[in-house]
């Protein structure tokens, strides 16, 4: 199907450039890595990776990490996967409440593969792209609402529901192909909070940084408020770096501790002792 | 409790200038205090390479709960709310 961002155009040209971003006299950086100095840039468009195209058929791959068993799910804009239609408009009080009334359930989706894989959400993590993600991420119940804005004072038809149907699911997952990913999610074994508390302690500590990790108040891309990793000065008076942001208290120690893990020479490098 | 949610109930608790950390003995709870001082650092902008400086300001830790747990210090953050 025909990519749900750039409606097939594939390249978005002659964008703005981001040095221009706050400039009063309005002239471009000369050396600007983004558009060479001309103050516009071209922009592939993400979703599709240029292609103009999304794919009209999606497998979901689900793997458990402890036994490699995997489930499959067949996603196909074709024959598309029964909605649920709530009995009252949706909260949002938008004039999108009649379209907004259509949600997709992929958390009863992820949920069947979970007892398939003998796997829970109390027990495992969910991995994607080798990071620990929260489920509801790419598993919540998905709104099936028009991503272009279209206003359906009225009861939409079945056809109407079907197209944006076809959209909002090729948006959720075709934009993950775009970027190079595969539609392959793991279940990796989880410990209890206290436990990944007291390994993250143990990486951080067992390093002699002068640094001690701290967890607080992240600000998540989206502008929502979730958990924070940080490596900072036992004094507080210096961040050295990130470890990791996460909605959730658990993803986000996770997070911090695969980053550590992975990055623990570099950090070794750069880090004060 | 659980710990996670009891994470939860601190920032709830803390708004969020605040910090949980783990001791050799526990977790302590700290609060994060702008100091009023500046230093400038010198970075370089992702998208264009422009190196730039910027101030900002210096933050200190202060210390306001220290417990063995976390659902312990939740139930100290209660009582140490600004």
């Amino acid at each position: 199907m025909q990519c749900t961002n750039c409606k097939g155009k594939k390249v978005f040209k002659n964008q703005k450039c981001w040095c221009l971003d706050g400039k009063k006299d309005k002239k471009p950086l000369a050396n600007c890595k983004m558009c060479g100095g001309t103050g516009k840039f071209d922009s592939t468009c993400p979703y599709c990776n240029g292609s103009g195209q999304m794919p009209d058929m999606y497998t979901l791959t689900f793997v458990n990490s402890d036994n490699g068993k995997i489930v499959q799910r067949v996603l196909d804009l074709n024959n598309l996967p029964i909605l649920r239609k709530t009995d009252s408009p949706n909260p949002y009080k938008t004039r999108l409440s009649h379209i907004c009334r259509y949600e997709l359930l992929l958390n009863e989706l992820l949920d069947e593969v979970m007892i398939e894989l003998g796997c829970s959400r109390q027990s495992h993590f969910l991995y994607f792209d080798n990071s620990p993600i929260e489920e509801w991420a790419d598993f919540g119940s998905l709104m099936v609402w028009d991503s272009g804005y279209v206003q359906y004072k009225r009861e939409p038809s079945e056809k109407e529901v079907e197209a944006v149907e076809r959209s909002v699911i090729a948006s959720h997952f075709g934009w993950k192909i775009g970027q190079g990913s595969s539609l392959i999610w793991e279940f990796r074994k989880r410990q209890t909070t206290e436990e990944l508390l007291d390994k993250l302690y143990a990486l951080v500590s067992s390093r002699g940084y002068s640094y001690e990790f701290r967890v607080t108040e992240g600000n998540i891309a989206t502008g929502e408020s979730g958990w924070g990793v940080w490596l900072v000065s036992k004094d507080g008076k210096e961040r050295y770096a990130e470890l990791a942001i996460a909605y959730t208290f658990d993803v986000a120690l996770q997070s911090a501790i695969d980053y550590v893990q992975k990055d623990i020479d570099e950090l070794d490098q750069r880090v004060k002792k | 409790m659980k710990a996670a949610e009891a994470a939860g109930l601190i920032a709830s608790r803390m708004s969020t200038d605040f910090a949980i950390t783990r001791t050799q003995t526990g977790y302590a709870l700290k609060r994060i205090e702008m100091t009023g001082r500046k230093r400038t650092i010198a970075f370089k902008m992702p998208g264009t390479g422009e190196m730039t400086t910027m101030d900002v300001p210096v933050f200190r830790d202060r210390i306001v709960a220290e417990a063995p747990a976390l659902p312990e210090l939740a139930e100290k953050a209660k009582s140490r709310r600004r």
